[in-house]
């Protein structure tokens, strides 16, 4: 078993504490089961749930299972001492679930918190657990636009039946025409022609200015509008692709403040910055499993890509490695590395990447076009202090151009084509 | 003056032939295609009109912007379980060893996300320091070899490994006769496994075998090869041995005699070469002095500098030799006497595989005292990188006719190949009940094996080296196999069942307890290499040293005194008199290994195919190589361009005959004699190889117990019809322009700028016309750092300021760094069509010019400036001219005229000094390529990854799951209508600045290194930072040698030339 100790000692913690709860009903009344909820969920979910087993067991009514609720204060504030002092049923729980040792939590959590936690215990109710199987089907995250084509097709009713109301009209006026004509004898008067083609030519014979206007206008918004369109092609901010594991940006960057670069560990050491590979995800969800229905059923997920069996806790299933739909795809021709500007450059990753800790999956935030990068070269001085790479040159740039001035990447040849292009 | 010689690349320039003039300043000799590249297969290509073309303009424009309204979709497949080591997107370096029979070489390979891509030589092996050849850099595209075996085979059906050993086990228990045929074997754990296979069955004997032997000089040498010092040696006289690309051990070689080649500010001495040979090789084409011999005439050359330094030396005369020509007597004694004068510090070599003129070799070099530890020759420090013996081999082959072998084992060899007709070695093997082939690829002799056992590529090998006594080297999987039944790491399994170690054939089979090499190997050398361990912690201490050797990849320890053999060798006076009776007369022909292709081994590899021979500058064939003259009288083809193709011939020896090979005119050539190269004419190697030119190993002669490349009595008769030769000499000419320039020692040592004098120009002042320097009529501004005036606001010219520096005195024309530029660069291979057409992609090319010292001056006082009567004494200088070797690449001029002809600046200028190159900007007018003097851009014809004519030849097609692979990453696959050309490898410059960037300090010189200057074997190439007066190519900027290519256009280039400097002896003559 790999299993970090550390976290079969939380549980034994935990389980101990729901003992405790259930034997003293007045400590439970007094503490804060809110509270115990809350300290529960920071310290204990690695390891422990109610209804099911993790790494530690289950909780559900611990706090009747054990001896007393003293002991599982005494278990959870320092399980290593009730162990060395050969409690039997200590040593029993420790037995059954793989001798797995728990967190001490003796100075992290204060006497008052574990109370609160066995008075939770007491009262928790089961939360479901992870469906055992997942595919890897893709879920649908991105709204898809509606709005736009909706548009569209009302512009086309609407020109529709302007068009019916026009023919109608036209057509009622043309016999109404007639009608007079023949009661009046006279002949169907200059201008009007027997078709709307030739009501057109007539109108537009009549009107060459304001025609010609008109046309020249028609064009030269069509002009601006293609022209914006064309320069927009394959540019996608704000894509967001579905992906076969609706993994939470918000969650790990946002709730549990997880450093970018714990997972995307490549963006200080090369080119890629890489999506982390699933023995990343494990580190962590060998333990967690997730608190809802939604989260077990993403993080079933990533067991099954992983080949990882919960049930056994190892990694024994075939792996079905996660085809993700790739967001930031800068095309072949240029070269773009994530090292340069991460540690080189020192520019925080939400600069390109916009505020990732709000994002569920994730979706482009930067245009990612040329101008777009060049701008950036523009405007962003050279992070040359303290770097040993342009001490010399700093020195001489100083001399050259004085010490006030800003260098930025575009003077250091940043904007030269070789920098990305090759 | 050295200055004034007449330069040529070819007959064609030399007498100006008319084609060769027309195309000679076009830069693209063809009209622009435009049928064939927009006809695919299944348009009549001549039937695309202008309609058609403007269809296929809107269809195109059409399509393109319609595909691009919406983005595909792209997957992205992160690891399961990453492994440790790989980082994506950062290189992965292994040591490792290459080694085929052939060359020896310490190299590390660079992986990329688990994909070698790239070798480069192991710079901390005491042996081949950091060098590498095109052969070995070629071999990363072999292990993608889409003809590699995936499995074994019974007969010619697929069977599993069980069945297989099985049952081999069944067939070796019977007992009988076993035999194991194998190249060279330098690994010392795989001698002892074969040991160990001969214990348990006892019919076994192992037969080594070169396909170009080594046995004679082996045999002079009483059974081993003692260790040459090329870099201990003033004067180096070589008898037709090709030192510096193919004899013994060429890497090595090339590096030590590069190293007495050097001159510059601190050493005014080098080295003097002179080679006696028949065909023009490269070493040849790098002599001082080249003397013209018939191949028969090799030991009578032997024998003549024996007697003459004998004679000076005070040793007895042995039986005068006569020779075909007076002159080679009169050099012979002049060469004797510069090596009585250079004594101790000279070396002798031949490349005859005769063993009495490699005894006379040998006995030469001891009447020069060139015998001791730290003196040109070491003959107590054994090298074991031949030691193939033909006399065993034959026996052999009497054995297996005579039906005495009951099972044939072979590893490494391809004998139904180049086993000589004259043995009759494939008569001999359908004798053989049982044969087994451990090859990687289902080569001639595999095809013909009653078992097939697939083995690893060397990158996918465990695996050992012992190239000198004392000298050892590991190898090392840089991937996992290709072919496995099984990935563990993956927990997948494929459909294939896999090819495995050779050594685990043997293993497996003596049903050994450690069938696994890798395990073997490591005991085997905890065992008998690495120094011994104490008991306490012995295991904890050789895994330590274990792994450093496995990352330094060389290991060195005291070498062990050499055991003699039995002393078999003749007498000097027997050896004298087998020379003379050896066979003479007639057309003689030498079989020849040329730069490339070698034995043939790699055959299949494009990369080597597609390399032009330094000399020939042929690609895809091999050719009968002959005097011009003696072709004009013979009526042969002699120019070969767009409307005449190259004569046929049939070339018979001894009832064998190649029939039809082209002649190609060599200057140089002896007259009387012809070259073939070996190598050729694969009927089983693969898709690439089979079918280019003609087998020459059928030609191999069987004299004296030993095989002999040399053959005299030849007939060469005219046969039917033409042949093109794709020959890249005359392509990319700079129009006779002075682009070379050279002095003699001599001259160096009096003045440091000899042959470097500044050239003016013609200036009008006023009305009179005066002759200037080119700086004073500079209509531009300077870009150089070091007049900083421009580059307003921009602080990059403080910064770097990349150089080049190319010595024409140190380069040998090896070609080493064609095939590295072409590998790190995704150069495409285009193959014969396209070359015929001079649309050759490589982004450098070599040079060869061929020189005369007939000067303007000299014609004019011998009145013969009309010049036509010049050219006509010209082609008889062709006779014997001196070889010059020049590679050129992109200038990277700080005034480049590409960069002021592009229209839409897809060329462009980068404060470090490169002419950067924008692919994706690129719309291909192809201005920048006419307006470039030095002709080092190549324009993609045709979508060389893609486009199904290239399917055989080009590796990186979309369809070759396999070759692929081999493309770096980092670089762009450019598509069709686009120009490229050498970048300096900006990828390589940003990586390490970048690096540098990380680690907080400035670039260290030699870090950033281009590719071809890091596979440079003799450092030819200096690539760093001009800016840094500390820099060696800073330095050599203060040279005096140094000058730019076509300096008087004021390109002001950032890659800048050394003179060449020729230790001629035009002095010694005047003696």
């Amino acid at each position: 078993m790999n299993i970090p100790s550390k976290k079969l000692q939380k549980s034994l913690v935990a389980f101990l504490a729901f003992v405790l709860a259930l034997a003293t009903p007045n400590i439970s009344n007094a503490a804060d089961a809110g509270n115990g909820q809350k300290v529960f969920k920071a310290n204990c979910t690695s390891c422990h749930a109610i209804g099911r087993k993790v790494v530690g067991p289950d909780l559900e009514g611990v706090t009747k299972r054990v001896p007393s609720t003293d002991w599982m204060f005494s278990w959870i504030k320092n399980n290593a001492a009730v162990l060395k002092s050969g409690d039997k049923y200590a040593t029993q729980v420790f037995n059954d679930n793989g001798k797995q040792a728990m967190t001490v939590f003796d100075g992290t959590l204060s006497d008052d918190q574990i109370k609160d936690v066995i008075a939770y215990l007491a009262v928790a109710k089961p939360d479901a657990g992870p469906t055992a199987t997942a595919g890897t089907g893709a879920t649908e995250t991105g709204a898809p636009e509606k709005g736009k084509g909706q548009f569209v097709w009302i512009i086309v009713i609407i020109i529709g039946i302007l068009f019916i109301i026009v023919t109608v009209l036209r057509t009622v006026r043309k016999s109404l025409q007639t009608v007079v004509d023949e009661k009046t004898g006279e002949k169907t008067q200059v201008g009007t022609g027997t078709t709307v083609w030739q009501d057109i030519g007539i109108w537009i014979r009549n009107h060459k200015s304001r025609f010609a206007v008109t046309i020249i206008f028609f064009i030269a918004v069509s002009s601006v509008y293609s022209w914006e369109y064309l320069w927009g092609i394959d540019v996608t901010p704000g894509y967001h692709p579905s992906q076969p594991i609706n993994f939470m940006h918000k969650v790990h960057a946002g709730d549990n403040g997880i450093a970018c670069i714990y997972c995307h560990s490549g963006a200080e050491k090369g080119k890629v910055a890489g999506i982390p590979t699933l023995n990343v995800c494990m580190n962590c969800h060998k333990g967690i499993q997730g608190s809802t229905p939604e989260y077990q059923k993403e993080i079933a997920k990533v067991y099954y890509a992983a080949g990882w069996d919960p049930a056994k806790g190892d990694y024994t299933n075939p792996p079905h490695p996660v085809q993700w739909n790739r967001v930031h795809s800068l095309p072949d021709f240029a070269y773009f590395n994530h090292s340069q500007h991460v540690v080189v450059g020192k520019v925080e990753c939400e600069k390109c990447h916009g505020d990732v800790k709000t994002f569920t999956t994730d979706q482009q935030f930067a245009p990612l076009t040329m101008g777009w990068c060049i701008n950036c070269h523009r405007e962003t001085p050279v992070q040359m202090e303290g770097n040993g790479y342009y001490a010399k040159l700093h020195e001489a740039i100083k001399q050259k151009f004085g010490d006030d001035k800003k260098i930025t990447e575009a003077d250091m040849g940043g904007l030269e084509c070789g920098k990305c292009h090759y | 003056m050295a200055n004034q010689k007449k330069y040529w690349k070819g007959l064609e320039e030399l007498t100006a032939s008319p084609s060769f003039v027309k195309a000679k300043t076009k830069e693209f000799v063809e009209e622009v295609p435009v049928d064939e590249f927009l006809g695919n297969q299944g348009q009549n290509p001549s039937s695309t009109s202008r309609r058609d073309f403007l269809k296929f303009l809107g269809f195109s424009v059409a399509a393109a912007s319609l595909a691009a309204c919406e983005a595909p979709v792209v997957k992205t497949i992160p690891y399961v379980i990453k492994p440790e080591e790989v980082t994506p997107g950062i290189d992965n370096w292994y040591a490792s060893t290459y080694f085929d029979g052939q060359d020896y070489c310490s190299i590390l390979i660079k992986t990329r996300d688990g994909r070698p891509i790239k070798v480069e030589g192991n710079t901390m092996s005491g042996v081949t320091k950091g060098a590498a050849n095109a052969r070995v850099q070629s071999s990363v595209l072999s292990l993608y070899n889409s003809e590699r075996l995936t499995g074994p085979m019974i007969g010619k059906k697929k069977a599993t490994w069980e069945q297989v050993d099985k049952e081999i086990g069944e067939k070796l228990a019977k007992g009988g006769n076993i035999r194991i045929l194998t190249s060279t074997i330098i690994s010392p754990s795989t001698d002892q496994i074969i040991a160990d296979f001969k214990e348990k069955y006892s019919g076994t004997k192992h037969v080594s075998w070169d396909a170009v032997s080594f046995s004679g000089l082996m045999k002079a040498n009483d059974g081993g090869i003692p260790t040459y010092a090329f870099n201990k040696a003033d004067v180096i006289v070589s008898i037709a041995a090709d030192f510096l690309t193919n004899w013994l051990s060429p890497i090595e070689f090339s590096k030590q005699y590069a190293e007495g080649r050097k001159v510059g500010k601190n050493k005014k001495e080098m080295s003097r070469h002179i080679q006696f040979e028949s065909i023009m090789t490269v070493s040849g084409a790098n002599a001082d002095t080249r003397v013209q011999i018939k191949p028969s005439e090799e030991g009578a050359v032997a024998i003549g500098l024996y007697n003459a330094v004998a004679k000076q030396t005070g040793g007895s005369a042995l039986a005068a030799p006569s020779f075909s020509d007076a002159k080679i007597s009169e050099r012979i004694d002049k060469t004797a006497a510069e090596l009585v004068k250079s004594k101790g510090r000279s070396l002798v070599v031949a490349g005859s595989n005769d063993t009495a003129v490699q005894v006379v070799v040998k006995e030469i070099n001891k009447l020069l005292d060139n015998y001791g530890a730290d003196k040109s020759i070491n003959a107590d420090k054994a090298c074991y990188l031949r030691q193939g013996s033909d006399e065993d081999f034959a026996e052999l082959v009497s054995d297996m006719k005579a039906g005495k072998v009951d099972v044939l084992i072979t590893y490494n060899v391809n004998p139904v190949y180049n086993a000589a007709t004259a043995i009759g070695f494939t008569e001999a093997y359908a004798k053989v009940p049982c044969k087994i082939a451990l090859a990687e690829v289902k080569d001639e002799t595999a095809s013909g094996a009653n078992y097939i056992c697939p083995t690893h590529n060397y990158m996918e090998s465990w695996g050992d080296a012992n190239p000198y006594e004392g000298q050892y080297s590991l190898a090392q999987p840089a991937i996992y196999p290709l072919f496995s039944k099984k990935f563990p790491r993956e927990n997948v399994e494929s459909k294939y069942e896999g090819t495995r170690h050779a050594q685990e054939n043997f293993l497996k089979w003596s049903g050994s307890e450690t069938p696994d090499y890798y395990t073997y190997l490591q005991q085997y050398w905890k065992k008998s290499i690495l120094p011994e361990q104490g008991s306490e912690g012995g295991d904890y201490m050789f895994i330590d040293l274990w792994n450093k050797t496995l990352s330094s990849g060389v290991f060195e320890k005291e070498a062990r005194p050499r055991v003699m053999e039995s002393a078999s060798s003749l007498s000097l006076s027997d050896a004298a008199s087998k020379i003379s009776a050896a066979p003479k007369g007639g057309i003689e022909a030498v079989l020849y290994e040329k730069t490339g292709i070698g034995n043939g081994n790699q055959a299949n590899n494009p990369w080597l195919q597609e390399m032009p021979d330094p000399i020939s500058k042929v690609t895809w064939d091999n050719y009968v190589t002959m005097n011009p003259a003696e072709m004009k009288e013979k009526g042969y083809n002699l120019l070969l361009d767009d409307d005449r193709n190259a004569s046929l011939v049939t070339v018979s020896a001894n009832g064998v005959s190649l029939s039809p090979i082209p002649v190609y005119p060599q200057p140089g050539q002896a007259r009387g004699t012809i070259g073939i190269a070996l190598g050729y004419g694969r009927t089983n190697a693969g898709k690439v190889a089979n079918g280019i030119g003609r087998n020459a190993y059928q030609l191999v002669q069987w004299t004296n117990n030993t095989f002999q490349y040399n053959v005299a009595n030849v007939t060469v008769t005219k046969a039917e019809g033409t042949y093109k030769l794709a020959a890249t000499q005359t392509h990319h000419t700079m129009i006779g322009r002075p682009v070379l320039k050279e002095t003699t020692l001599e001259e160096y040592k009096k003045n440091a700028a000899a042959g470097n004098e500044e050239e003016k120009i013609p200036v009008m002042l006023g009305s009179k016309s005066e002759d200037r320097s080119f700086k004073d009529v500079n209509l531009w501004d300077d870009y150089d750092s070091k007049s900083p005036v421009n580059m307003t606001n921009n602080a990059g010219n403080l910064g770097l300021r990349w150089k080049m520096a190319i010595d024409l005195n140190s380069c040998i024309g090896c070609g080493a760094c064609v095939v590295s530029c072409s590998a790190e660069n995704n150069v495409p291979v285009v193959g014969k069509a396209e070359i015929l057409n001079a649309r050759e992609m490589h982004w450098i090319r070599i040079d060869r010019y061929y020189s005369s010292d007939l000067t303007m001056e000299k014609a004019k006082e011998e009145n013969m400036t009309e010049s036509h009567r010049m050219y006509t004494m010209m082609e008889a200088s062709s006779d014997n001219p001196e070889v010059a070797f020049q590679p050129v690449m992109c200038q990277h001029c700080n005034h480049a005229p590409c960069e002021t002809v592009c229209p839409v600046i897809a060329t462009s200028h980068a404060s470090e000094g490169i002419n950067q190159m924008v692919y994706n900007r690129c719309v291909g007018t192809k201005y920048c390529a006419n307006n470039c003097p030095y002709k080092v851009r190549r324009f993609n014809w045709f979508n060389y990854y893609r486009d199904e004519k290239f399917l055989t030849v080009n590796p990186a097609q979309e369809s070759n799951e396999m070759g692929r692979m081999v493309l770096n990453p980092d670089v762009v696959v450019r598509s069709r209508g686009v120009m490229e050309k050498c970048s300096l490898c900006i990828q390589r410059i940003q990586v390490g600045k970048l690096k540098a960037k990380i680690e907080s300090r400035t670039i260290k010189d030699g870090e950033i290194n281009t590719a071809c200057a890091q596979s440079c074997p003799t450092q030819a190439i200096v690539f760093g930072n001009g800016n840094d007066p500390e820099s060696r190519v800073a330095k050599l900027m203060d040279d005096e040698r140094n000058y730019l290519l076509l300096a008087d256009l004021d390109t002001q280039p950032n890659v800048f030339y050394m003179t060449k400097v020729r230790n001629s002896d035009h002095h010694l003559l005047s003696e």
